[in-house]
């Protein structure tokens, strides 16, 4: 092999030639929010807390210490949206030891800058912000009863979330830029397309039109069956969508598309492979399907990921390392024959 | 347009701000609060097959509910101590370990729009407390299980056998992002629904 990780999965990035199938998490380490919170402004501390808004995280268990907002403690609703700007209080980027953040990931989850790309993931796209404030149930009601205050907050978060992207770059230097913004569940999306193209998408595109500026490739991420925003994330400047689940027809999409977009994930976090019961036989058959399928088309880095129900890295490890080493070992397995 | 027509079209269309008093004008020109609920539940029940159907999203829905909740608010004292109208009581919560709510909200939203009174025990519920809601209710006819990571999918097996070996002529409902038909079937629910729509078609099937 003559490209390092690094260069390898980069190429995959940007169209050109690879020499295998880049794997998210060995090819490139990750930074900010995905294996950590990230900076505390956003997800709260490690361990859960407040953020710089003023939200309350948690971080059960049975979301591998995911920090969700916790429950029924949001600060606006559909009604006060109109409110929003005595309401929400934006954290000031000027008063945060954005060093000191970048020293405590990296003695957690040191990344090899030589030979991995690096992502930084960037927790609350405008949506997950909207429903962190007030709850998805709310958040949603607004965009349908106050589409114009909900567009003049987001607008107001994509200022402050490009201010945050000039820090990002600043401090973690990444060559990726993840826009976190969940948009969808297991079978459809949370809003019409109508609504997301009116109200999300030209905030998304913004956002990662900044980053691009900045000199960070923009990816982004969102669960679920979001088939049907294909072209629209594509149009928003993403290069990368993340995760990607089976639900959407993959192979499909990349016969059409995948000259214009990666799609990273395949794996079946959802179905039997994820099950905290799943054997490792089935999980392993799993990162095979994803090459055998996902790995013959353009445009495909696997990501894989299971839930495991506990705070214990050493828990989470032993479930997440064969994932990652059989899907190393597999795809350069292909790429040698 | 009639009165209790005007009142189905706003609840479809989820005008929260106008249906308060549009079921007053009705009540005010004659028509019968139970006419007025039935056809609030009606309209409930097309907003849910529009749902699961992809015609309308969760946005939608969700203000729907929330129009047909404040056509209720004028209701109730009319109807007070009028229980024949119900078709019974469901609990409702999201399994033990499980912090997610806004699948176990919709539903609540929509059952409750197909004529159930509901006790929402909140998310992180206990097997057991499933069990001790079920006592502590009257008319109890429904217990409904949401679960949304596959790490609580254990618990929501053991929610599911909990109340069943406690309650065996109970019915159970259950759904959640990584629940399938299959896995309702494995582990001894009565019945599973995809979507908050089809989950208020699915309750009153069960107690049918």
């Amino acid at each position: 092999m003559a490209l390092t990780p690094k260069e390898n999965y980069l190429n995959a990035i940007n169209h050109k030639e690879t020499e295998w199938t880049p794997v998210h998490l060995a090819d490139c380490g990750v930074l900010g929010f995905g294996a950590l919170p990230g900076p505390w402004i956003e997800k709260g501390p490690l361990g859960g807390g407040y953020d710089g808004f003023g939200i309350r995280w948690i971080t059960p268990a049975s979301g591998g210490g995911a920090p969700i907002p916790a429950p029924n403690e949001h600060i606006m609703d559909a009604d006060t949206i109109v409110d929003w700007k005595s309401i929400v209080k934006f954290p000031d980027l000027e008063a945060v030891d954005w060093q000191e953040m970048v020293n405590a990931e990296l003695s957690m989850m040191p990344v090899d800058r030589t030979v991995q790309a690096i992502e930084f993931g960037c927790g609350n796209g405008v949506f997950e912000r909207l429903a962190a404030l007030m709850g998805f149930e709310e958040a949603l009601m607004a965009l349908a009863e106050e589409p114009e205050a909900c567009n003049e907050l987001m607008t107001a978060i994509t200022d402050y979330k490009i201010e945050f992207a000039k820090k990002v770059k600043q401090y973690y230097n990444p060559d990726l830029f993840t826009n976190y913004d969940d948009i969808a569940t297991e079978r459809g999306l949370f809003m019409s397309p109508t609504v997301y193209r009116e109200l999300i998408k030209p905030h998304h595109k913004r956002l990662n039109d900044a980053v691009r500026e900045l000199g960070m490739i923009p990816v982004q991420h969102t669960c679920g069956y979001c088939e049907p925003l294909i072209e629209d994330i594509i149009e928003t400047g993403a290069a990368v969508w993340t995760s990607v689940q089976p639900t959407n027809d993959i192979v499909g999409m990349q016969k059409k598309y995948g000259d214009k977009i990666i799609l990273m994930g395949g794996f079946d976090t959802n179905g039997a492979p994820g099950a905290p019961d799943a054997t490792l036989e089935t999980r392993i058959a799993e990162i095979h399907r994803c090459f055998d399928e996902y790995g013959q088309q353009p445009g495909f880095i696997f990501f894989g990921h299971v839930l495991v129900n506990s705070l214990d890295p050493a828990e989470m490890g032993a479930q997440m390392m064969p994932i990652i080493q059989e899907a190393v070992r597999y795809s350069h397995q292909l790429a040698t024959k | 347009m009639s009165k209790i027509e005007e009142v189905k079209v706003l609840v479809e269309t989820g005008k929260s701000k106008k249906v308060a008093a549009a079921v007053q004008e009705a009540l005010d020109a004659g028509d019968k609060a139970q006419d007025i609920l039935d056809a609030m539940i009606a309209s409930m029940g097309v907003v849910g097959d529009k749902f699961s159907s992809g015609e309308i999203f969760v946005p939608e829905m969700l203000i729907a509910a929330k129009a047909m909740s404040k056509g209720v608010e004028v209701l109730k004292p009319v109807m007070a101590g009028d229980v024949s109208n119900s078709l019974g009581t469901c609990i409702i919560g999201t399994v033990a370990g499980d912090l997610h709510d806004i699948g176990k909200n919709l539903v609540t939203m929509m059952i409750e729009s197909a004529g159930f009174d509901m006790v929402d025990l909140g998310v992180d519920v206990p097997a057991e407390r499933f069990v001790e809601a079920v006592k502590e209710n009257d008319n109890v006819v429904l217990v409904a299980c949401s679960g949304l990571l596959t790490t609580t999918m254990p618990a929501l097996k053991e929610a599911v056998q909990t109340v069943k070996a406690a309650l065996p002529d109970m019915k159970v409902l259950v759904g959640g992002a990584p629940v399938t038909q299959a896995y309702a079937d494995e582990i001894g629910a009565d019945g599973y629904a995809t979507d908050a729509g089809s989950a208020a078609v699915k309750a009153k099937e069960l107690i049918a």
